[in-house]
């Protein structure tokens, strides 16, 4: 029997015992709630995975975020800092190479060195996996760019690309190959990394009672500065307004996804904080753009001038303000401000709102309503009707289908819109030769924390895979490969704004808002909150630099 | 002969449902491979082709998949989670079934119980002051939606008098002591009152209604004018030929105590067997959801089948 089946089969012993052996007491004490050293958070999402090469939700990100490093850190703008375990990165004369030197002493929680050998191990299991034929997380990034990674000496790293780039630095969690080296490709998809999980963040992963909580310890060896806390325990709330009602008695400290109807509210309670953060989501309207089998309903989605004419009857101002409460801000791209310094500057395109000019440009384009009925028509003659598709899984989708609706319908576009399961609209968006397409629009969105993820998704080679307008453009993939070449953040930021120029104008999507992530946290058992643009936690960016320096005040 | 006959109706039910699960999970809308990697990122199409040979989705759905699957559930074995990476569905699945059965459990026993008796009494007098409050009350729990009920629980006992934790049964217990066992109990009482008093009302309602029924028979009227106490009354001649249609409404709802009281659980954030179907539905865990949809057809089948064979105890007529 493991440490774990013990724990549980205890705990469950203990559960009926306990309503035999102890009488009900309502005003038994909550001491141990408000135990000194611990964030207590509340948290919607659970992990799915803690094994670093195949978890793929957000929250398990940002746990082993908090335990395992990357070799060189990165900030809220996105720059590279040594706040990993790199002390420094040197780059060669011509941009190839790589030369890394570790942080002195540096120590894995259970107090053993962590040596080069484990961070060449590290990089050269997500490398070979390559050719193995089983694809983990950063399998992509490598393929093609990472050529090599060998030990210098004992605390450098060379580390070669194919092309100058100073991606992958910040991408790679650092293992230790005492206990990943017996994990093989074939092992690897079903290896659940059990607690304790022993890293060289900031803590230790304690436990992780599915459906109910996760419970990180300090790391005693972190090379510092913090953590303070000694214990962070993510609490999982099904239910948004008891995750509110929680941090209002003060059962927890800490919320992350705080319902829009309760910011106001919270924000006014003395002791807490609530407020709107930048996320790195981009909500967009997408079009089937695809020609031949799979195709819209209308010859006219694959225009880039249609789908330009449609982008003046947005009003994203008004979808922010009515639709989000105000939480939110118009988008211009999927390139979100919390990239910094790539989100891109494309202010003087940008379409302004206007019905009129939204007319005289589908007018322009070709599209009038010839026989009086009130729609426009399209090349063949046919009035166009174009089908909406929302998934079910966001709430707000449906109000913003409402007002395209109606710009739509004055611009001579009807709109009619469905609702339906993620899984039947993802069959709507694979490959058009496979059965996908059957599709005119859809609302959804793209999410991560990384820019090249939102670039990469228009790429030719992504149809079938994640390109769901079925957009291509031979210029855009070259444009792709320099962003990935590109040797500096100065370099990429140049070639993405190229890049979402191109997508601004062609509109095989158009990005409609990028919703801002609520959280709410108690100030009064807790300091230390920074005052970022970024959230404490789901921020996106590792090593988080607000869990080492939260403490419990006195 | 009439338990071969029940229990070979259920099994010919429970063979029913297994093939059911094969098929319905099967003609959902989507392909499989996109479900088990949803959005992720960076999915390409070689990886998708990868994704449907580890999970045997590339091998005919008739026969291939499907011997492969009654062999599987033959073993009790249900695969792989798809949200879960590495955790078998038996893994998933084990740790939520005490938390269900304790507080459904728990919360049946306190609705039967209270249920009974006020229905009972209400009935029993019927049109006095106890009969109208309590028919109201009964009426008002029945009525009112499990979740609002839980919401109101929570905000006014947790969040204003602050006697209860918001929190369901997340792990604060730190050591094990008697402050756990504590903890575990206080972090209990509110859903299990919220299951109880929804549960109480539509037991006394029945109750009443069918005390009130039988106390116009005439055994009643010759129990009574042969002197016999009302209390007696009630306990020897009433209660035992009212208790069929309860016996009706309790093999019911024991059929759904392992499919847990879905709402309250997520209210209350309730690591139960209802909580994980809302989040296995919601990420698409087929392999989770086809192990739940067996476990709680298969125990709702078992469940009548013994409240059935209970039925021909408690009155002879029925295995007539």
């Amino acid at each position: 029997m493991t440490m774990k089946q013990k724990n549980r089969s205890l705990n469950t012993v203990k559960l009926v015992t306990a309503f035999c052996a102890v009488a009900l007491s309502p005003a038994m004490s909550i001491a141990q709630d408000t135990a000194s050293g611990v964030l207590r958070v509340g948290v919607r999402q659970e992990p799915d995975s803690m094994n670093p090469h195949t978890m793929s939700f957000s929250i398990s990100f940002e746990i082993i975020g908090m335990i395992y490093d990357f070799l060189v850190g990165k900030n809220f703008d996105g720059e590279l800092t040594n706040s990993g375990l790199a002390e420094r990165w040197v780059r060669s004369e011509d941009g190839l190479k790589w030369t890394v030197t570790l942080k002195p002493d540096l120590k894995w929680a259970d107090g053993s060195p962590l040596t080069v050998r484990d961070v060449v191990s590290s990089w050269q299991f997500v490398m070979n996996s390559v050719n193995s034929g089983v694809s983990v997380n950063g399998t992509s990034s490598v393929k093609g760019v990472v050529k090599s990674i060998s030990a210098k000496n004992e605390n450098t790293i060379e580390i070669t690309t194919e092309y100058p780039t100073e991606n992958n630095l910040n991408e790679r969690h650092i293992v230790p190959e005492k206990v990943w080296g017996s994990i093989g490709y074939e092992k690897v998809s079903d290896f659940r990394n059990p607690a304790p999980i022993i890293g060289s963040g900031p803590f230790i992963l304690k436990d992780w009672a599915q459906g109910q909580s996760v419970t990180l310890e300090r790391n005693p060896h972190f090379r510092g500065p913090g953590p303070f806390l000694q214990e962070v325990r993510l609490l999982q709330f099904a239910n948004p307004d008891a995750a509110v009602q929680a941090l209002r008695s003060g059962e927890v400290d800490y919320i992350t996804d705080v319902p829009v109807n309760q910011v106001a509210a919270l924000d006014d309670e003395p002791d807490i904080v609530a407020k709107a953060f930048d996320s790195t989501r981009t909500v967009y309207l997408g079009f089937n753009t695809w020609s031949g089998k799979g195709a819209g309903s209308t010859t006219a989605l694959a225009d880039p001038a249609f789908r330009d004419a449609l982008g003046y009857a947005i009003d994203k101002q008004a979808i922010v303000k009515k639709v989000l409460g105000g939480y939110g801000t118009p988008a211009t791209s999927m390139l979100v401000p919390a990239y910094g310094r790539l989100y891109p500057d494309i202010f003087d395109i940008v379409r302004p709102f206007d019905l009129g000019l939204a007319k005289e440009k589908l007018a322009e384009a070709g599209y009038k309503d010839k026989d009086g009925n009130g729609l426009i028509e399209d090349k063949e003659g046919k009035d166009i009707h174009l089908r909406l598709y929302l998934p079910d899984v966001e709430t707000t989708y449906p109000a913003v289908a409402q007002f395209l609706t109606a710009w739509f319908g004055q611009v001579g576009v009807q709109v009619n819109t469905t609702v339906v399961s993620e899984a039947s609209l993802l069959s709507n968006v694979q490959d058009p030769a496979k059965g996908g397409g059957d599709y005119d629009m859809l609302i959804w969105f793209w999410e991560d924390v990384r820019p090249d993820f939102p670039l990469s998704v228009l790429q030719t080679s992504q149809i079938g895979g994640l390109n769901w307008s079925f957009w291509s453009d031979p210029e855009y993939d070259r444009m792709y490969q320099d962003f990935q070449r590109a040797g500096s953040l100065e370099q990429r930021a140049e070639v993405a704004q190229k890049m979402v120029r191109k997508l601004y104008t062609q509109g095989p999507y158009h990005a409609l808002y990028y919703p801002a992530t609520l959280h709410a946290y108690r100030t009064d058992r807790v300091s230390g909150w920074p005052d970022s643009k970024l959230p404490p936690l789901m921020s996106g960016v590792f090593p988080n630099p607000t869990i080492t320096s939260l403490k419990i005040n006195e | 002969m009439l338990i071969v006959r029940k229990l070979a109706g259920a099994g010919l039910t429970i063979f029913v449902i297994v093939m059911l699960g094969f098929f319905i999970f099967r003609a959902m809308p989507g392909d499989p491979e996109r479900m088990l990697i949803g959005s992720a990122k960076g999915v390409t199409p070689e990886m998708l082709t990868q994704i449907r040979a580890r999970w045997g989705l590339d091998r005919p759905l008739f026969p291939d998949q499907f011997i492969s699957y009654l062999l599987s559930v033959a073993r009790g074995d249900f695969g792989y989670s798809f949200k879960f990476r590495g955790a078998t569905v038996l893994d998933v699945i084990g740790p939520r079934v005490m938390p269900t059965l304790l507080l459904v459990g728990i919360a049946q026993v306190i609705a039967i119980a209270a249920g009974l008796w006020i229905g009972a009494c209400a009935g029993w007098r019927p049109g006095s002051v106890f009969d109208r409050l309590g028919s109201s009350l009964a009426l008002g729990a029945y009525g009112m939606p499990t979740f609002w009920l839980g919401m109101v629980l929570l905000i006014v006992f947790a969040s204003w008098l602050r006697w209860f934790p918001v929190t369901g049964l997340a792990n604060f217990g730190n050591d094990d002591s008697i402050g756990e066992w504590s903890e575990i109990i206080r972090r209990s009482v509110l859903p299990i009152a919220t299951v109880a008093i929804a549960q109480t009302g539509q037991y006394a309602l029945l109750m009443r209604a069918a005390v009130v029924e039988v106390s116009k028979e005439d055994f009643v009227t010759t129990a009574r004018a042969k002197g016999i106490g009302s209390n007696a009354v009630l306990r020897r001649h009433l209660v035992p030929n009212a208790r069929l249609p309860i016996v009706t409404l309790i093999s019911l709802n024991l059929g759904f105590i392992v499919a847990g009281a879905v709402t309250v659980e997520a209210v209350f954030s309730w690591p139960g067997l209802g909580l994980l179907t809302v989040e296995a539905m919601r990420a698409r865990d087929y392999p989770v959801l086809q192990a739940l949809f067996m476990i709680f057809a298969v125990s709702t089948v078992l469940v009548n089948m013994v409240a059935d064979l209970l039925y021909t105890q408690l009155d002879p007529r029925v295995s007539r």
